[in-house]
């Protein structure tokens, strides 16, 4: 058993601290070689019986007792004498420290400072961790009662701030901005040594409290702020060096090579906290300052298509602020884009006719011109500009500007739309491969269509008024369906889902269901041939085509058409068929759109047209005309003659049943291709209503088959015409709809408020003020709306 | 356990004057002396295997009845003074495992050492911060700046008109002042001067208003919590040494006033010219009342009623003030004049007057809603980011809503129409509604879990959001309408006031009556509020009443 | 796998996950790194490093455990596992030294074991009876003691 009178107690005590003295000095000189666990064992041993104030018994028995059980507070006195005495030997160590580095300065005392600072910092973290009963209980409860004491660590630090660094930092901070100058200068030296010493400083600002902005305080004030002041002057100098020597070109090649540089080096040395307030600087230095000279560049580079100085300039401004640097970029790009995109519109030579009504090959020069601008500023964006979200998005504005309004698209008509809808019908179209010649040689014909769709899309995209576009290309959709031109199947579902993709689903529902309808017609087609028994033989070649009214442009005509008895018929046993089909469905007849083949065997023919005879290719109503006169009897006289018979235009008019203007329009087709004579001569020109007309049995032509159903141009024309209404109509009602179901929701709105929602709410379109205001007055005189008895600016809502 | 055996084993005379390492058996000084050179040489010389030997060897020597006797010497060699013994840090945290009780009773009273581990700061602070008690930092720090010899309950009690006085003006108070002359137990008149010369300092105007900040569980922690930097270094300072056990002790006594309903009654007549509807009062010592003549008062609320001084009278309502509401730096009323007024609390003067359709019955804001329920059903919002002038309302309650109650986003209304409902204002939808009473609700309090409501059917009910229904009734709480209700988790109690005159004290994880306060009020009790230490009341007497629990405990306003 | 070093020289070789359960081992072998020299534990004699030994191996597996310093809860020591509690029962002296070891190598869970175990021996007994079960003298002089009393009263209230 083992109990010594207090009087042993200071000598062990100094016993203790003697030995910690020693072991400390071993680890802050020499870490790496002292280390063993027996020697960090007996100091951390050491530190805990000072701290708990237990010995051993010196024979080692293994029992441990309190020596001072009358002391409250002597695990108090023991534990500040042992942090005094930390504090003290550190402090002593620090200006050991201190006096050695004074031999050093340049390039040495920085390699002094490194090597003394990386040592320290593993000394500092073993020492802490050997003193870590006093950080468990006395520090602890110091700080718990809220004196002004830190962990070990922080106390070294702290210490090795105040005792040896704030006594060399100047000197130190030189020494960096030395070797910073030699470096940018161009010489090879050891970067890591700014990056200890940086890296130092943020340990330092490691305060006991605080945030983290404290924590940062001492790299904050003494290096950062120095290094920044250092670096902006080294570099206001070598701007303005630059500036003098060369062009601005120059500077933007020179400069864009020291950002590169130095973002390196940021990276490598300073505190990540740090290096938008380093960037910012530099930045301001090299670019802030000549802004205006920098901008300047960038229109007559624009001009010559510079991508590479582009890409220097535009990394250079992109580190401003939106506002200084790219914004005005911008604006002069989006301004230069519209002019090219105008330019290339007006460059191509077209009449006036065309221009009110385009052709095909307008079309195809007009989109061709919007793509070439397109495709030239999109690589451009890509290359110069890293498809800057900002470049973006005025390129898309400059597109839209010139694909709308330019020399052949006038505002407010939608020609743009039209006129990409013409080029689409045109891309889709059997037989116009002119268009697709553009194509890669070597694509094969569907990649080739595709690629060309994409880019009709991309043009799409900037439309305004797409549900022009949209009724255009349903004319030629339907057209191309109806009389199977179209190039494949493929191509237009592709389109179609092109156009889904863009315009959403509700765009392209009623061109989806014209498909459909295809399918569905040549499946009853199929099975009405195979039910010959039931409804009857049918003596020709025929293909019925049903088409659901809602989803197709066409309406049926307003004639009462008198169909020959060999057609009547089997329309009849379609009918029949389509009646026990679908019981209940009205079917009518669109005779203006159906087309018919006939042979026709004329008794003078030569050749193989004597043998083959001629196969004319006919509307059906020029087919009416023609088979009555290869009638057996009827109106007109000359029946059986080798000539055939002669009739005359009322009688024509007559055994028909259709208008004026349309027989008068097929006799014209007739004559001009000689097909049939006029009694008064020759041509379209002698075409009259007091003329009678015969089958030209001496007709002669080069080609066997002939065809006469082409549409007229001025077909073509009133067709544009028509469907240009019929988009005014639909907007008219669009708009009116808008307005009742804001005004339903409403109740009351001013005027202003109504046309504004009005505005907002319609979206294929913009709808024009005037049609709106004519649209309220409608909505009035009809009582879906009043004027406000109070307020002649207010309209209320009549349910 | 350790030792059962030896438990209760108390065949030693104690308190002989033996030290627990020798053994006295009346031998002759000289033959004892010998004795303890014998010994002393062996522990040297021998090592412990052969000094056992030893012993055993000599033992066999030894008659019987002796040896009986050196066998329990033995076995007390072998027991422990863990307390004593033990490092201190670890002692400390031997008896932070025992209650309270424990401690002072039996712990403390072992012996010095004992006594010494159980008496320090350290561990009193640990077991206090335990309990969940905090200390008001801006309140000590005070107290801690004044010179020794100024009755610190006095000081304290009046620092709070000094300070807020000196928003105003400090000339203005002579009241603050003289209650210090007062009391001047062998002050001389420097002293004074220079505590006066401190509060000036201590307290700039705009530190009235700042965030309270709390003595926590580290200094650090609270120093980094602090808004002001100036604040932190009085923290530190040597002269805050707060003595834990004393506070523990006051704090314990608190809390045994309010169970056993110690208190001090204290009536303060005719504050308004007619009955008081509302009122509220903050941690700065400001009571706000409103009353059916018009007007608003602001109040600094001393211990007793003669000591209540009046800061402001604030007018602009045509009607009743019915409702208010104050934080640091807005006052919100409500009046049956249909109209909310918001007023500034530097200047005293009305910055917004928001119009509704009817009488305000009630109101609640935050930092984000502002939120009025309305004699005509409606209960309105407003955002109070832009000048209130977002507003939306809720539509739900079929007649009059007599009280809102907000906790971050989420509303609590309560009606005539006997239902409670629970409301998402961001989603602007009714979440829950709770309908148990039955006949109106007239108040309700709510702190995000729990909902508290009292009625016209005379009884409290005790709602959880949690189970969204009632979890407790107090049927027959009191013998007419609950007029006002109040409750605080922590401290694990209700408070209620109503029409038949008296004030009662429950239970709140039980619904137990604890106390009935009587003789407060002479007619209906119309609204109260408590914090730790009190619970002030107003009535259509047209008084307000204090009724005090830490009448005799100086530091127990300090308490968060 | 550490070896361990009693202070009268008995090696104890544990796994590594067992060892540094006591933050003094787990310190030290990072800042020295990992050898098979032992290490010596000169506070610990055999006996008590085989029990903290024993009580390491049970509990290598728990997860780190929750720092409540920031408890609003008084403590508690009613809440010991039956593993552990049977663990503890050993006479007051080994129990001693078992405490100092847990607090000399860092092992927070078994010092609180330890905290717990002692407070419960201590639980609801008087004065006397905690002198008498640790044999401990009462010094106290009579005025002292009636100073105490009086300073306690607040506690009376319970």
């Amino acid at each position: 058993m083992s109990f010594r009178p207090n009087g042993d107690q200071s000598n062990d005590a100094d016993e203790l601290l003697s030995l910690l003295r020693v072991g400390l000095t071993d680890i802050l000189e020499n870490l790496a070689q002292c280390q063993g666990f027996t020697k960090y064992m007996s100091m951390y041993t050491a530190v805990y019986n000072f701290c708990t104030a237990l010995r051993s018994s010196v024979a080692g028995n293994g029992y441990y007792t309190a020596a001072d059980t009358t002391s409250s507070v002597h695990g108090v006195v023991y534990g500040r004498r042992l942090y005094t005495f930390l504090n003290e030997f550190i402090v002593q160590f620090m200006e050991q420290i201190a006096e050695r580095s004074a031999d050093f300065t340049g390039d040495d005392l920085l390699g002094f400072y490194n090597s003394e600072w990386v040592k320290f910092g593993d000394s500092t973290r073993c020492i802490h961790h050997i003193f870590d009963y006093l950080n468990r209980h006395w520090i602890q409860r110091e700080q718990e009662e809220g004196n002004n004491v830190s962990d070990v660590s922080t106390l070294m630090f702290h210490l090795w701030r105040d005792n040896f660094f704030m006594q060399i930092r100047n000197t130190l901070l030189e020494s960096v901005f030395n070797l910073m100058t030699r470096v940018r200068d161009g010489q090879v030296v050891d970067l890591g040594m700014v990056k200890s010493v940086a890296d130092s400083f943020v340990s330092l600002g490691g305060d006991e409290v605080g945030s983290s902005s404290k924590k940062m305080d001492v790299y904050n004030n003494y290096f950062l702020t120095p290094f920044i002041k250092a670096t902006v002057q080294y570099y206001s100098v070598e701007s303005e060096r630059l500036l003098n020597d060369g062009t601005i070109i120059d500077y933007i090649v020179r400069v864009s090579e020291r950002f590169k540089e130095e973002d390196e080096r940021a990276e490598l040395y300073l505190h990540e906290s740090s290096l938008p307030e380093f960037k910012q600087a530099l930045t301001n230095t090299l670019i802030g300052n000549q802004k205006e000279n920098l901008r300047a560049e960038f229109k007559p580079m624009l001009e010559v298509h510079e991508k590479d100085n582009l890409r220097r300039l535009y990394l250079l401004l992109r580190r401003l602020d939106d506002k200084d640097g790219l914004e005005p970029l911008r604006a002069v790009f989006s301004e230069h884009v519209k002019q090219a995109g105008l330019k290339a519109v007006e460059q191509l030579s077209v009449t006036a006719e065309e221009i009110a009504f385009p052709t095909p090959n307008l079309a195809r020069l007009f989109v061709s011109a919007l793509l070439g601008v397109h495709g030239t500023y999109t690589k451009m964006l890509h290359e110069s500009f890293l498809d800057d979200p900002g470049f973006s998005k005025a390129l898309d504005h400059a597109c839209s500007d010139f694909v709308n309004f330019n020399a052949i698209c006038p505002p407010n008509e939608n020609k743009a739309s039209l006129l990409l809808a013409t080029y689409c019908d045109l891309l889709l179209k059997k037989g116009s491969a002119a268009a697709r010649k553009a194509g890669a040689e070597g694509a094969s014909e569907d990649d080739n269509l595709e690629e060309q769709l994409t880019q009709a899309i991309c043009i799409f995209r900037y439309l305004k008024g797409t549900d022009v576009f949209q009724k255009f290309y349903s004319k030629g959709l339907a057209r191309r369906l109806v009389y199977e031109q179209s190039v494949s199947t493929h191509g237009e579902e592709t389109m179609i889902s092109k156009l889904k993709e863009v315009s959403g689903v509700e765009f392209i529902t009623r061109l989806a269901r014209m498909f459909n309808d295809m399918i569905v017609s040549k499946d009853m087609s199929d099975e009405f041939k195979s039910k010959a028994g039931v409804y009857g033989e049918v003596p020709f070649d025929f293909d019925m085509k049903v088409l659901n009214m809602v989803s197709w442009p066409y309406s049926p005509p307003d004639v009462k058409l008198e169909v020959p008895p060999v057609l009547s018929n089997v329309c009849e046993q379609y009918k029949r068929y389509l009646d026990d089909k679908h019981p209940g469905r009205k079917l009518s007849w669109l005779w203006n759109i159906a087309r018919a083949e006939i042979k026709l065997f004329l008794p003078n023919a030569t050749g193989p047209a004597a043998k083959n005879g001629y196969i004319f290719q006919l509307t059906t109503y020029q087919l009416v005309i023609l088979l009555l006169f290869s009638a057996e009897s009827g109106p007109g006289t000359g029946y059986g003659t080798p000539a055939g018979p002669t009739l005359t235009y009322t009688q024509l008019l007559a055994a028909t049943g259709l208008g004026e203007d349309i027989v008068l329009g097929e006799l014209e087709i007739f004559c001009k291709a000689r097909v049939l004579n006029s009694s008064t001569g020759l041509g379209s020109d002698a075409v009259s209503t007091s003329a009678s007309y015969s089958l030209n049995v001496d007709f002669k032509s080069k080609h066997l088959r002939v065809n006469l159903a082409n549409m007229k141009k001025s077909e073509q024309k009133r067709e544009i015409k028509d469907t240009m209404r019929a988009v005014d109509d639909d907007r008219m009602f669009t708009i009116q709809a808008a307005i009742v179901r804001i005004m339903k929701s409403r109740k009351k709105l001013s005027h202003r408020q109504l046309i504004e929602e009005t505005i907002n709410q319609i979206k294929p379109f913009q709808a024009q003020v005037s049609n709106i205001k004519k649209t309220i007055d409608q909505l009035i005189d009809k009582e879906y709306l009043e004027r406000d008895a109070n307020s002649r600016d207010m309209y209320n809502y009549l349910a | 356990m350790a030792d059962l055996s030896d438990e209760g084993f108390d065949d030693w005379p104690v308190g002989s004057g033996r030290t627990g390492g020798t053994w006295d058996l009346a031998l002759a000084a000289d033959e004892q002396h010998a004795m303890e050179v014998l010994a002393q040489t062996l522990r040297v010389t021998a090592n412990p295997l052969g000094r056992t030997q030893l012993a055993v060897l000599l033992l066999g020597q030894v008659p019987a009845d002796l040896l009986k006797t050196a066998v329990i010497h033995l076995r007390q060699l072998l027991r422990r003074d863990f307390v004593g013994m033990l490092p201190m840090e670890v002692a400390t945290n031997i008896l932070e495992y025992l209650p309270v009780q424990d401690i002072v009773r039996s712990a403390s009273l072992v012996s010095r050492r004992w006594r010494a581990v159980a008496t320090q700061a350290c561990l009193w602070r640990r077991l206090f911060l335990r309990r969940g008690w905090r200390v008001d930092a801006d309140r000590w720090a005070f107290y801690s700046s004044l010179p020794r010899g100024i009755c610190p309950a006095r000081v304290m009690l009046d620092s709070s008109v000094l300070r807020v006085s000196n928003a105003l003006s400090l000339a203005s108070t002579p009241n603050g002042i003289s209650a210090l002359l007062e009391h001047p137990p062998a002050t001389p008149r420097q002293t004074l001067d220079s505590v006066l010369g401190e509060i000036s300092k201590s307290y700039m105007p705009q530190r009235v208003l700042k965030q309270r900040q709390f003595i926590s569980s580290s200094s650090s922690e609270a120093s980094s919590r602090s808004s002001s930097p100036t604040s932190s270094p009085q923290l530190r300072s040597p002269a805050l040494a707060i003595d834990w056990r004393m506070l523990y002790a006051e704090y314990e006594r608190l809390e045994g006033n309010w169970r056993l309903g110690r208190c001090r009654v204290d009536r303060w007549e005719s504050a308004h010219a007619e009955s008081i509807y509302c009122l509220q009062f903050d941690q700065h010592n400001r009571l706000f009342s409103g009353s059916r003549d018009t007007t608003v008062k602001v109040w600094h609320l001393a211990d007793s009623a003669s000591q209540i001084t009046q800061l402001a009278t604030l007018r602009g309502h045509t009607g009743s003030v019915l409702t208010l509401q104050a934080d640091d730096a807005v006052l919100v009323t409500g009046s049956s004049d249909a109209t909310v007024c918001v007023w500034d609390l530097c200047t005293y003067t009305r910055t917004h007057c928001l119009h509704h359709a009817d009488a305000v019955l009630s109101l609640r804001f935050n930092t984000k809603w502002l939120v009025t329920a309305c004699k005509d059903r409606l209960v309105r919002v407003w955002r109070r980011d832009n000048s209130y002038k977002d507003m939306f309302e809720l539509h739900g309650h079929d007649v009059a809503v007599n009280a809102v109650h907000l906790y971050g986003d989420m509303l609590v209304s309560a009606s005539g129409d006997r239902s409670i409902k629970v409301w998402d204002l961001e989603r602007r939808t009714c979440v829950l509604t709770l309908a148990d009473h039955v006949r109106g609700v007239a108040c309700i309090d709510f702190d995000g879990r729990f909902i508290v409501s009292g009625s016209s059917d005379r009884s409290i009910r005790i709602w959880s959001l949690d189970s969204r229904r009632c979890e407790r009734t107090i049927h027959n709480a009191h013998s007419d309408l609950v007029r006002t209700v109040m409750f605080n988790r922590t401290m694990d109690i209700i408070v209620s006031g109503s029409y038949d005159e008296s004030i009662k004290i429950w239970r709140f994880s039980t619904g137990a009556l604890l106390h009935k306060i009587k003789n407060v009020h002479t007619s209906r009790v119309f609204k109260l509020i408590f914090d730790r230490s009190r619970i002030v009341s107003c009535s259509h007497d047209r008084s307000i009443s204090i009724i005090d629990f830490a009448a005799n405990l100086p530091h127990a306003r300090m308490l968060v | 796998m550490v070896v361990l070093q009693s202070s009268d020289g008995k090696a104890f070789t544990v796994e590594r996950g067992v060892a540094i359960q006591s933050v003094l081992i787990k310190n030290l072998l990072e800042d020295i790194g990992e050898s098979d020299e032992p290490i010596p534990l000169p506070n610990v004699t055999a006996k008590v490093l085989e029990k903290v030994i024993e009580y390491c191996e049970y509990h290598v597996d728990d997860p780190a455990p929750i720092q409540d310093d920031l408890d609003e809860i008084p403590k508690r020591s009613d809440d010991i596992e039956p593993r552990d509690e049977n663990f503890m029962k050993v006479d007051q002296e080994l129990l001693f030294e078992i405490l100092l070891a847990a607090n000399y190598m860092d092992i927070k869970p078994l010092l609180e074991l330890g905290c717990k175990t002692v407070a419960n021996m201590i639980r609801n007994k008087t004065a006397q009876e905690i002198r008498t079960m640790f044999n401990i003298v009462d010094d106290f002089s009579p005025e002292e003691r009636e100073q105490i009393k009086k300073e306690n009263e607040w506690a009376e209230d319970h």
